[in-house]
């Protein structure tokens, strides 16, 4: 225990990482010679991969039920109001560090290959070591105020990579759409804390302080506070619904997938997008006392994810198929928790940022071979084309349906064991498992088997990706098969789950089968797929836009003009001295006659008054 | 000492560059920047001392009527000289390659203004003193923008100069007002006279006070002569201008409206500052113009600010130091590299700019990191600001008023992330002029120490939020300290009971001192 390496190191490698590779991207930007992709690739694996490596001596040091606690200074610090920099370190944060780290420094291996000969590779790499710093802030924090900071600070990072390739406007438009909603969730994480601030200072922001006064007052019954309570669960699970897309604030998400693949294996499934159930298990003593906000955080996952599962099923792009199902599955995990088994939910966090993980590389893996096309009704026959993609994405997906002894298999039967309490809505969500198997099921077919669709140019370069892009991916695979089994939740499904789920997976993977096969979506003859399309969101799309879009183009249009009214008044009040002067302007009389005749009787009336009226 | 030095010198070094050569660009250029350091160096250095610094002098007497010269030092004031030393230093710095024409008439110029803003910013005592600065800024900004301004700037100079003169008419009357019913211009005197005035007499000085800062900061609805002026000003003095002039307002409520007018106008002042923030941010969201967008997110900030303010709390008022510095520091780099952009591309709408990202991307992680800092994201010091002023707001009664502040938070993220898809992003444009600039020495180096501060006060803010906490520390108190504190008491108790006790306590003093006439 005494050679015990310090917390703080876990964040600073993948920080390095990003100033290091920040400052070559910056030094070779204008330069015909960009440095050496070689050397870069390695420097932007090698720190993740320490970080990674200094997070599992960590977790081998540590005993059972014993955290680590360490502070760094103070942030905001003035009266009584402290906010301090502090690292915390308990079997939570191990899991999420562990499987955080670890696929990133696996995606950051493969990004090297799939970004290779990008204009902005230095860059692209820096802004995914900037983006696990702060992941690593996120988890490892011991209060709000700096979980916050990892929380802005990923979303920022997701911000950047979406809009990566920054000359097509589409992916801007995107980028700005989810750091927005961020935003907007943003604001529910910041209320949620001053909620807290108002029930007892800032020392409550710390979590085990407020764990602790959680206790007491729950030994009090809370006494007139439990309003304030309620309110602080809500802003807090707000803040949820943006990062992790939840109803209301979720299509951002799909639109995310304008960024490169393996941003969006690594933000928009298996990391970021978990950060809102991090925080919900990270909080979960204070929603464990407030029913009222748990029933609502059921009914809006199952909604999510029972829509994001239909609307998976209608999507024509490779990228958003999986989009949906992230959403989807994201849906199942809030499940959990609003269920409140809050180690189910962040299990099924760590098998699906495998299977998520692995499916999403294999379809960059597909992207790559088609030379960038993304459309799944011009692909087809794969298999035999890409056979280790095939092999992989076959493991992930029968993962990810929850085929019986791999991954997903073990997670979301715990999920759907825990709702079995309300049968109804036990139902729902296993009709959304079955849905989740027809979509997968329908990707699987319309990708890797039939004819292939695209054209002759495309089929003569298909090729299989290089070393360092498969190695990741089979890492992952082998993830999909055996996450399952690690000791996260100590529960186990009932038999009579276990087989509903597999007679779920059973009618609907067969149903898509036989359906798709038959049945390919004709490619209509013209691309709609680039980046910010509004269509099949089933109306999202549009209730953003008519409740915060909308407002805010009202507003600004009041605005514009009371603005335009308020010039008028000034340029009013501004002519009243010229007009006047204007009016005057004919005393100014410019001949000499008349001058005189005036000079002369104001003479005679100044001396007049000065006689008779001053004595 | 040090502190009147800090006022005099920007004085004494401007009438000392009317000697230099006007022929000499690189000359007197040095010179210049070598006189806008030495503001910068005492300030910093008054900074490092801790503590409070104060100077007492009669300035003149007239209608038997004593005129202090007195400047004062501490918290608020002396961080906001110091963003102002900096900012000009800055604008002197970047103006080098930037404009770079007639360099001594700039230099006299700028370092005019920064000693009225200073001199403004120090007189936390003597109101007519601080009127005397408040009216002189006006006159070396009005120069400036007739020299170094737009094609429409002989306009833009006579909306300014008439618009704040105007503003502060009301000021000038219900000044001289209440200086000759107190008998004396002290800070100190003049609150306790205004407590014997009647409730409506001080409604109405109050509104007259109230109406001269709104006007400089500006809040709606009198911001009609920021936009003209903001675009049609050099780039430079459009970073003073919003960097530090606009703070003389935010200062004028901090120490001239809020402490000598103890009505509570809370529940009124907060909506008016809170809509002046959602007004400017819906306006920044519309505008092409790129000065008018920063002039309006200004505003939008500056409205944020003054709703911390009116919240009365110590800590709040701390987060406001910081949101103003951090104001400070983002808006006027904003200013500086958004003159870089309209130097390269000839225009200032911000559609005719993009793809700064392909082209220049030095330029492009600079700017791009500035507009990020005015979204105040965590690790900037805008978050700290906002942050505390946020949860000032929520906790100031009606917690309503936090999520509207919220709601300027996001639209301020709105205005920002369009600015920099307009300016950054987008395909490369086939214009010949485009390729193979870049930045010069020195407004890379203007840069530098922004980019620096933002972060460190972002990460340690202790300094700025340090210096509100001497009180504590320090056992002797001023004059006006001991009167903010009868106020408390006064506060507390009933006043006449503290008279009464007053009483009771010169009697005893009195019996006390017959019996040591007796002993």
């Amino acid at each position: 225990m005494t050679t015990q390496i310090p917390l703080w190191i876990i964040p600073f490698f993948p920080l390095l990482g990003a100033i290091a590779l920040g400052a070559i991207a910056l030094a070779r930007a204008n330069n015909n010679q960009p440095a050496h992709e070689g050397y870069i690739g390695a420097l932007a694996v090698f720190f993740p991969f320490l970080s990674f490596i200094a997070t599992v001596i960590f977790a081998a040091d540590m005993p059972e039920s014993i955290i680590y606690k360490e502070t760094l200074g103070n942030w905001i610090a003035i009266g009584d109001f402290q906010v301090t920099f502090g690292f915390l370190f308990d079997s939570l944060t191990e899991i999420m560090l562990l499987f955080v780290t670890g696929i990133t420094s696996l995606i950051v291996l493969y990004s090297v290959g799939y970004m290779k000969n990008d204009e902005g590779y230095a860059r692209f790499l820096s802004y995914l070591n900037l983006f696990l710093f702060s992941m690593i802030i996120l988890v490892l924090s011991d209060s709000l105020p700096f979980t916050f900071l990892g929380w802005e600070g990923v979303g920022l990072c997701s911000y950047l990579l979406v809009g990566f390739w920054n000359k097509d406007w589409h992916n801007c438009q995107a980028a700005n759409k989810a750091f927005l909603v961020n935003r907007i969730g943003d604001i529910g994480f910041l209320l949620g804390m001053f909620t807290i601030i108002a029930l007892g200072g800032t020392a409550l922001l710390n979590y085990e302080i407020l764990e602790g006064y959680l206790k007491e007052q729950l030994d009090l019954e809370f006494k007139g506070i439990y309003g304030l309570f309620a309110l602080a669960a809500l802003f807090f699970f707000f803040a949820c619904t943006a990062k992790s897309a939840q109803i209301p604030l979720l299509t951002w998400l799909p639109d995310a997938m304008a960024g490169p693949t393996p941003v969006s294996a690594l933000i928009h499934a298996a990391t970021m997008v978990t950060a809102g159930v991090y925080l919900m298990a990270r909080l979960s003593p204070l929603f464990l006392e407030i029913p009222e906000v748990m029933i609502l955080v059921l009914l809006i996952a199952i909604g999510t994810a029972l829509w994001a599962a239909i609307t998976g099923l209608l999507q024509h792009d490779i990228k958003k198929v999986l989009a949906y199902s992230t959403v989807s599955q994201l849906g199942f995990m809030f499940m959990a928790a609003g269920a409140g088994a809050f180690d189910v939910a962040i299990f099924h966090v760590f098998t699906h940022a495998f299977t998520k993980a692995a499916l999403f590389l294999g379809a960059g893996s597909v992207i790559h071979a088609l030379g960038g096309e993304q459309d799944i009704r011009k692909m087809g026959g794969l298999a035999f084309k890409l056979p280790s993609t095939f092999l992989i994405m076959l493991l992930a997906w029968a993962s990810l349906v929850g085929l019986p002894g791999l991954a997903c298999f073990h997670s979301k039967d715990l999920i759907l064991e825990t709702l079995y309490v309300v049968p109804f809505l036990y139902y729902i969500a296993l009709f959304t498992a079955l849905l989740t198997a027809v979509y997968m099921t329908r990707l699987m077919v319309l990708v890797f088997f039939g004819k292939f669709r695209g054209s002759q140019h495309a089929a003569d370069h298909i090729h299989e990706s290089p070393f360092v892009m498969q190695f990741p991916m089979w890492i992952l695979a082998i993830g999909c098969i055996f996450a399952g089994f690690a000791p996260i939740s100590d529960e186990h499904a009932s038999l009579f789950t276990a087989i509903s789920c597999s007679a779920a997976l059973l009618i609907g993977a067969s149903f898509a089968w036989f359906y798709f096969r038959k049945k390919i979506p004709r490619y209509p003859g013209h691309n709609e797929l680039t980046g910010f399309a509004k269509k099949w969101t089933l109306l999202f799309d549009t209730l953003n836009h008519v409740c915060g879009v909308l407002p805010a183009r009202i507003f600004m249009f009041i605005f514009e003009w009371i603005n335009k009214f308020l010039r008028i008044t000034i340029i009013t009040i501004g002519a009243i001295p010229t007009i006047c002067a204007e009016g005057l302007r004919f005393m100014q009389a410019n001949k000499l006659r008349v001058q005189l005749a005036l000079s002369v009787v104001s003479s005679v009336i100044l001396a007049y008054w000065l006689v008779f009226f001053i004595r | 000492m040090l502190i009147s030095l800090l006022l005099i010198l920007p004085f004494v070094c401007s009438c000392l560059m009317l000697a230099s050569s006007s022929r000499d660009v690189n000359s007197s250029f040095r010179l210049g920047l070598s006189f806008a350091a030495i503001p910068l160096i005492l300030a910093t250095a008054l900074i490092f001392a801790g503590g409070q610094h104060t100077e007492n002098r009669i300035w003149f007497s007239f209608l038997e009527v004593d005129f202090g010269f007195s400047l004062y030092g501490h918290g608020l004031s002396l961080w906001m000289a110091w963003l102002t030393s900096l900012l000009c230093f800055l604008a002197f710095a970047y103006f080098r390659d930037a404009l770079s024409f007639g360099v001594k008439k700039f230099a006299v110029g700028i370092l005019t203004l920064e000693g009225t803003i200073i001199g403004a910013f120090l007189s936390a005592k003597n109101l007519v003193q601080f009127l005397f600065f408040f009216e002189a800024m006006i006159l070396p900004t009005a120069v400036i923008i007739a020299l170094y301004g737009g094609l429409k700037r002989r306009r833009a100079v006579v909306t300014f100069s008439l618009y704040t003169l105007a503003g502060s008419i009301p000021l000038l009357f219900a000044a001289w007002y209440l200086i000759l019913k107190a008998g004396s211009d002290d800070i100190g005197v003049l609150a306790q006279t205004l407590k014997t005035l009647p409730a409506a007499t001080q409604t109405s000085l109050f509104t007259a006070f109230a109406i001269a800062f709104a006007v400089k900061t500006p809040v709606f609805p009198f911001h009609s002569w920021q936009g003209i002026s903001y675009t049609e000003a050099p780039y430079p003095l459009s970073a003073i201008l919003s960097g530090a002039m606009a703070k003389v307002g935010i200062f004028g409520f901090a120490i001239w409206t809020i402490p000598i007018f103890n009505v509570d106008y809370k529940l009124l002042l907060i909506p008016v500052a809170l809509f002046s923030a959602l007004y400017g941010a819906a306006l920044a969201l519309m505008q092409t113009n790129i000065k008018r967008l920063l002039a309006f997110s200004s505003m939008s900030h500056l409205g944020l600010a003054l709703a911390g303010l009116f919240c009365l709390d110590e800590i709040v008022n701390a987060g406001v130091a910081v949101m103003l510095v951090g104001h400070g520091l983002t808006a006027g780099g904003l200013f500086f590299f958004g003159g870089i952009a309209q130097k390269w591309t000839g225009s200032t709408n911000i559609k005719n700019f993009g793809a700064f990202a392909s082209t220049n991307p030095v330029f492009a992680s600079i700017f791009g990191f500035l507009s990020i800092a005015a979204v105040a994201v965590p690790c900037t010091v805008g978050f700290v600001g906002e942050f505390l002023i946020l949860q000032g707001l929520f906790n100031s009664g009606l917690p309503l008023f936090g999520v509207i502040g919220g709601i300027c938070i996001v639209c301020s993220a709105a205005y920002m992330l369009r600015l920099i898809k307009n300016v950054l992003f987008g395909p490369i444009p086939e214009n010949p002029a485009r390729t193979g600039i870049s930045l010069s020495k020195y407004e890379g180096i203007t840069a530098v120490p922004i980019m620096a501060l933002i972060i460190y006060f972002g990460l340690h803010p202790a300094p700025i939020l340090d210096s509100f906490e001497t009180k504590e520390k320090n056992e002797t108190l001023t004059e006006m300290e001991m009167q903010e504190f009868e106020k408390f008491l006064e506060s507390l108790l009933n006043v006449e009971s503290i008279e009464s006790a007053t009483e009771n306590d010169s009697l005893e003093n009195e019996k006390l001192e017959e019996n040591d006439d007796e002993q």
